[in-house]
């Protein structure tokens, strides 16, 4: 590894490092709110014993299907109009996390009706025949027994998150992936490619490590 | 007019059809033309085989499967088009339990029986008390914190017993409740639902395949095959007198003797088989009847039923003597006895 490569990296790893963070939290977060409420909504609305509704189901699952459709390095583009009117500019980080912040909603929200589709029927048959209101059934049945599979799905939404950051440089971005990109590929800096590499793979690994920890905690 | 409100059939299901639409677009029949009316505090049994289509109408009492056509009434009103708030406020009056228990896994005992006593809206600072109570009622007061994989399956199907009796159902519906339990926790259940229906007056719906818990438990049963309701009757007629074929062969795996094809009997003798029920039972029928005529007897096999606590007897006798005493003992048999089948009578070439 040469001094050059050294000197790469103590100036731009730490930077690149926060960017990827700050855009993977942020478009973790906003999926985690709207993607499972998406989530949520796709499985309810298409479940028999629940709320279905075939209107309300094909909106959802053709919005959600819309955004899966489209490779996500066009979705950075064609959102860049959205994104300024949104952040006020169209590069950074923040500015990144707009496309980023849509794939990953529609992404969970895929998961998420998953995880809710995996429990098992009797359960929910029998809660509804309780007489329980269906908020009760979401927060007490519902949320409860997909608990293990959301965690699971939180999960592979965040690693999914860390690969499409990496392609947020070509707007501008920035990150750990555009480090890599920039210095390891157009210069031929394979030390700094070696270590963004290393890094981004000690990531994944503690990230899985600790979502089957906590998936496992809930499952009883 | 006060009389007729209180006669009213706590469950009547007129006319029901139920149809499920398949993949390709047909029809299937699982329910139709159903009608049976079950009275107030009675255990009610529905059996048949499998498909026959009694969880279907099963789940049709608390609308969890709504009829194609046909009306459900509860307690003389016609709940059929109840939706919403309505449809909730029924169902808090019907406690339902199932083959698989269907528990909340990632719930302790404890949250598990809050569940339905939040929904129906119970004072959140006793909803502690009362789920003490309900375990105390099954037997499970030390399971309160357990979850429901450290269960064994009796104990999963008690916390569900408890569970449906949380808001004092009128009505309990037991869907296949011990098809998945052993003998022995089976007979446990059997003996807490008939605590639970005479204690708490609970009018219980239980469907079943199986006649032996038919046979311990029901006051009355509907038989089904093909969605058809095919026969009804107390418990002790059904068992002692089936009429339809369905009911024949779903009676005889609990009581019946079978004879051996290759069975040879000599030739001075009649083989029959005797069924007897109710005060019948108690008479010494087969000392009479070689001390009233010149016959011998020889019992082959035999067993005794008890169906509601009466006896069900059936005997598989051969009787030997002239041809003409053994037509006149077999009359005292069937002036005497429920039912006389002859089996075989003895041929030339016989022993």
């Amino acid at each position: 590894m040469g001094n050059n490569t050294i000197e790469i990296l103590q100036q731009y790893l730490w930077k690149a490092s926060y960017e990827t963070i700050e855009m993977v939290i942020i478009s973790l977060l906003v999926a985690l709110i709207f993607g499972t409420i998406l989530g949520l909504i796709l499985y309810l609305s298409e479940t028999e014993l629940l709320v279905k509704n075939k209107v309300v189901n094909s909106i959802a699952a053709t919005l959600v299907n819309v955004i899966r459709s489209i490779p996500f390095i066009i979705l950075l583009v064609v959102l860049i109009p959205l994104t300024k009117l949104i952040t006020g500019t169209t590069i950074g980080p923040i500015a990144a996390s707009v496309p980023l912040s849509f794939c990953a909603i529609a992404f969970h929200a895929r998961l998420i009706e998953g995880a809710f589709a995996d429990i098992d029927s009797g359960v929910i048959e029998s809660s509804v025949a309780t007489g329980s209101s269906i908020k009760l059934i979401i927060t007490n049945v519902l949320f409860v027994e997909a608990r293990p599979a959301i965690v699971r799905s939180i999960t592979i939404t965040f690693v999914s998150l860390i690969g499409y950051s990496a392609m947020a440089g070509i707007v501008g971005g920035g990150g750990i992936g555009d480090l890599a990109i920039q210095f390891g590929y157009y210069r031929y800096e394979s030390g700094v490619m070696l270590v963004t590499v290393i890094l981004l793979v000690f990531i994944v690994q503690i990230a899985q490590i600790i979502g089957d920890k906590i998936a496992e905690s809930f499952v009883h | 007019m006060e009389t007729k409100i209180l006669d009213n059939p706590i469950i009547e299901l007129k006319d029901i059809d139920v149809y499920f639409k398949s993949a390709e677009g047909n029809s299937l029949k699982a329910v139709s033309h159903a009608s049976l009316k079950v009275t107030k505090g009675e255990i009610f049994g529905i059996v048949g085989s499998s498909g026959a289509g009694k969880s279907t109408l099963a789940r049709v009492i608390n609308l969890l499967q709504p009829p194609t056509s046909g009306r459900v009434l509860i307690d003389g009103f016609d709940i059929t088009d109840n939706r919403g708030n309505d449809l909730r406020a029924l169902r808090l009056r019907i406690g339902m339990i199932f083959q698989h228990f269907n528990l909340i896994s990632g719930s302790t005992v404890e949250e598990n029986i809050s569940f339905n006593l939040k929904a129906a809206s119970y004072p959140k600072s006793e909803i502690h008390s009362r789920v003490v109570e309900l375990l105390k009622l099954v037997g499970l007061s030390d399971k309160l914190k357990s979850y429901p994989s450290q269960l064994s399956g009796g104990q999963k199907q008690r916390v569900a017993i408890a569970r449906a009796l949380a808001n004092n159902p009128e009505l309990l519906i037991c869907d296949e409740a011990t098809s998945a339990l052993d003998t022995k926790t089976t007979e446990g259940i059997i003996t807490l639902l008939n605590d639970i229906n005479k204690k708490l007056k609970v009018t219980i719906v239980f469907i079943t395949h199986q006649m032996d818990v038919a046979k311990k438990l029901f006051n009355k049963i509907a038989v089904m095959d093909s969605g058809k309701i095919v026969e009804v009757n107390d418990t002790y007629s059904l068992f002692s007198n089936p009429s339809n074929p369905i009911t024949k062969s779903l009676v005889s795996s609990v009581l019946d003797i079978e004879i051996p094809e290759e069975l040879v009997i000599s030739k001075d003798s009649h083989l029959i088989k005797l069924f007897y029920a109710g005060e019948g039972a108690y008479n010494p029928i087969i000392s009479n009847l070689s001390k009233n005529f010149s016959v011998d007897l020889s019992i082959l096999s035999g067993k005794i039923e008890y169906i509601n606590k009466k006896p069900l007897g059936i005997l598989l006798v051969s009787i030997f003597g002239e041809e003409s005493e053994r037509l006149k003992a077999i009359q005292y048999l069937k002036d005497n006895t429920t039912k006389v089948e002859l089996i075989k009578k003895g041929e030339h070439y016989g022993k």
